[in-house]
């Protein structure tokens, strides 16, 4: 431990004369704790929120969505999936109308998508109960389900406004009865109260003419996709490539305009914080200039004097930076721990936290530089002190 | 008081060196805690009355409904108009309704929608919604609606142009041709906006007859609305009407809407926490500013007491300079957040996705009631953290102070 280190650590209390210094010591770390904690806990919370919901969204609308002019994907673009390790899900996708069948027929408008069996595997983070789809038999989303009060079991109507060509050569609808053999949970409301799976068999007869063809591509890491959809455009014109960012583009700038607006909320924190640990460290300077000029008079050089200081800024940040990590630490805990339910305005249903050891180490990092960095000044003016005078007076 | 302000400007305010630069670092973190303040409460209050009021210029404050069959559509208005009479409940409108979900189509999209029947006249004299009228001629034979704006401009429709609806009948046939009878060809006589989305882009409004007709509910009506003289009495009343008919289940517009105004209940506490944080942190470098003033005034301190000024005297005159350099903090805080919030106001600068936000634009509120309750919570804020500080005066000793020279 060096003499300045030495002396900065003892000037983190004060028996003496002048008990200020512990007291704006403990301010300085409180204000450094608080920025810390603050920023850690709504970063987490943010970040939490956004990994939850891109999961959610990806898991059940995959990373990409082809559509094709009718001619198919071309061979090379298929070979290109297979060399990035991706998956090809086919599905069979159209509007309908849903009814229910019996007393107080009710109608809503929903989704249909036809998949097989052995693609369901790909829909991540979706939880089914009951079975699986089948020829006339389909699975629900858990908040039609309750909606419309319809149980496993049940009959459903389900009608597809322009499916079949009429002998006079319009399009006419066609309804189809199935029975619904489960239902699932994405956790994406939006999805969860409009979508209904179907096999692709059953999903063809319904839809008819109306069926749209699509592919989606799923792939071993999501970060893969990006960029894809630009390239394929340009060697593909007949593809329709959308990658999950443009699908839910609005969403995910809303998400970027919230965290940039609690980014300068934090922002202000940390100068207001910066501010205090000025405050403290000027004070602790101006109630220790007896001992700096006692220093300077034995000899400790002016860089030395300005080093004590400084350490005494990184001391204050460092233990400040820590205590606002072990408050987050607790409360990020509590709340996984512990989920606050949401309201379903919230696209998830409860509030979700993720543990970032990098974002963490990157606040505590920047509260201890700006510590230091605040505490530049008191340090130069300590560096200024004429011992001359100072033993004069004190 | 002013005998005292006098004294604080002559012998406390600093008028250079570092006490003077924390004093005006203090009222900076308190102007930047203040203006954070009351920007957030703003923008709270603002989605808060931008929802309340696009939900109220559309939406019913009650909304009566009957069992799965219905209602009479004669019986159950006039039941409900009488049972409020006799309760002295004013009442401005009673609207029965039919109500359906179908599908749209139109230049290839095929979109889900709620239909709607009732009087057009009166649900317009009733609701604040805008309506723009189609200004050509609309045929009669075909029959006539109305679209949200924003469901008019997805699917690229405007007053004039006729489109399809498929309205599935509650009385089920086996055969396809009963299927086809559904699709309705209809006209957009006039689209209207509420100022929600969510309202706009999902509505399709008739007149009832038509409603009826499409519907296949010749005799029943689906709900009622019930629009009061004042909205804020909808849950009582809803009550009333639950208790009055027990078959009948009556929702007030703050429970239909419940899930939105706790989102933002839940915000606007994630907000007065974090920045409360804030605005505590800026005031304990009130405490910074004072315990500096102290330190470089030792000297003159030791000679007021040393002639026999009062302790206590000398530590009021310090917590006056404190709570002296919140106020400054809190005016200068409640100036610039108001600017901004009116900024803001004025030329709503932050554009938002209507699709995720409901509204188009970052709404602001200023409320008086959030000004002064910042303000007066700020002000006690900086007088508790001025107390601190100055009580350490005392803890000076005299001799010390005397000693030092400069």
């Amino acid at each position: 431990m060096t003499t300045s280190f030495h002396i900065a650590l003892r000037y983190l209390r004060s028996r003496g004369r002048y008990p200020f210094a512990t007291l704006m010591s403990a301010i300085a770390v409180g204000s450094v704790g608080l920025a810390v904690f603050a920023f850690v806990t709504v970063l987490s919370l943010m970040q939490g929120f956004r990994h939850e919901l891109e999961t959610k969204i990806i898991g059940i609308d995959f990373p990409i969505m082809l559509t094709s002019d009718g001619a198919g994907l071309p061979a090379s673009l298929i070979d290109e999936v297979r060399a990035l390790h991706g998956t090809a899900v086919e599905s069979i996708e159209g509007e309908a109308v849903l009814q229910t069948v019996g007393e107080g027929i009710q109608s809503s408008g929903v989704t249909i998508r036809g998949i097989e069996s052995s693609s369901f595997e790909w829909l991540r983070g979706v939880r089914f109960e009951g079975d699986l789809p089948q020829d006339g038999a389909g699975v629900i989303g858990s908040e039609l389900a309750d909606s419309m009060v319809i149980g496993d079991g049940d009959k459903i109507r389900l009608i597809s406004p322009f499916s079949q060509l009429s002998p006079d050569g319009r399009l006419v609808p066609v309804r189809r009865q199935i029975d619904v053999v489960g239902r699932f949970k994405s956790g994406f409301f939006q999805h969860d109260a409009k979508l209904i799976f179907l096999t692709p068999l059953s999903a063809q007869q319904l839809l008819g003419e109306q069926l749209r063809r699509v592919t989606y591509l799923s792939f071993p890491e999501v970060s893969q996709s990006d960029g894809l959809c630009q390239v394929w455009r340009s060697q593909y014109p007949t593809v329709i490539c959308h990658d999950w960012k443009e699908r839910h583009a609005k969403l995910l700038d809303a998400l970027r305009i919230e965290r940039s607006g609690m980014s300068l909320v934090m922002v202000m924190i940390s100068a207001i914080g910066g501010i205090a640990s000025i405050g403290a460290i000027l004070i602790i300077m101006m109630s220790k200039r007896r001992d700096i000029g006692l220093l300077r008079a034995m000899g400790m050089r002016v860089r030395d004097v300005i080093e004590i200081f400084l350490l005494k800024g990184f001391i204050l940040g460092a233990i400040g930076a820590f205590s606002g990590l072990c408050v987050s630490g607790v409360v990020l805990a509590l709340l996984t721990t512990y989920p606050i339910t949401l309201p379903s305005v919230y696209y998830l249903d409860h509030l979700p936290v993720v543990w970032d050891g990098w974002m963490m180490a990157s606040a505590a990092g920047c509260a201890v530089v700006m510590t230091m960095l605040a505490s530049a000044y008191p340090a130069i003016m300590a560096g200024r002190v004429d011992a001359v005078t100072v033993l004069r007076s004190e | 008081m002013i005998s005292q302000l006098t004294w604080v400007y002559r012998l406390i305010v600093p008028r250079h060196g570092p006490s003077r630069m924390m004093a005006w670092l203090a009222v900076i973190s308190v102007i930047m805690g203040m203006a954070s303040f009351i920007v957030t409460q703003s923008v709270v209050s603002g989605f808060e009355r931008a929802y309340k009021e696009g939900i109220l210029h559309f939406a019913p404050h009650v909304e009566v409904m009957g069992d799965i069959n219905g209602m009479d559509q004669h019986q159950a208005p006039l039941q409900l108009a009488s049972a409020l009479t006799n309760q002295h409940i004013n009442y401005r409108r009673i609207l029965p309704y039919r109500y359906r979900e179908g599908l749209i189509v139109s230049h290839g999209v095929v979109r889900g929608v709620a239909l709607r029947g009732l009087s057009l006249d009166d649900w317009q004299e009733a609701t604040h919604v805008e309506v723009k009228q189609s200004d050509g001629q609309i045929p009669s034979e075909i029959p006539n609606v109305w679209l949200g704006a924003a469901l008019a401009g997805e699917l690229h429709l405007k007053p004039g142009d006729e489109f399809s609806i498929m309205i599935p009948s509650t009385h089920m046939s086996e055969t396809d041709s009963d299927i086809d009878r559904w699709m309705v060809k209809v006209v957009v006589a006039a689209t209207f906006k509420s100022g929600l989305y969510d309202q706009d882009s999902q509505f399709v409004m008739m007149e009832s007859d038509v409603a009826a007709r499409l519907f296949d509910m010749s005799q029943s009506i689906s709900a009622m609305e019930l629009y009061l003289n004042d909205p804020e009495m909808a849950p009582d009343v809803a009550i009333h009407i639950r208790h009055q008919f027990p078959e009948w289940y009556a929702q007030p517009w703050q429970e239909a809407n419940q899930s939105l105004f706790e989102a933002i209940a839940m915000e606007r506490v994630m907000f007065v926490c974090v920045i409360g944080i804030l605005l505590v942190v800026a005031c304990c470098n009130i405490i910074a500013a004072i315990i500096l003033c102290v330190l470089l005034r030792r000297h003159a301190i030791s000679i007021w007491r040393a002639m026999g000024m009062n302790v206590s005297r000398i530590t009021t005159l310090f917590m006056i300079y404190g709570s002296a350099v919140g106020a400054l903090g809190i005016v200068g805080g409640l100036g610039l957040g108001s600017g901004i919030v009116s900024w803001l106001h004025r030329t709503h600068w932050i554009p938002l996705s209507s699709e995720v936000y409901l509204i188009s634009y970052l709404p602001v509120s200023l409320s008086p009631v959030v000004l002064v309750a910042c303000s007066v919570g700020a002000l006690a804020l900086s007088v508790v953290t001025a107390w601190i500080a100055s009580r350490r005066v005392m803890t000076m000793s005299i001799v010390d102070g005397l000693r030092k020279a400069v």
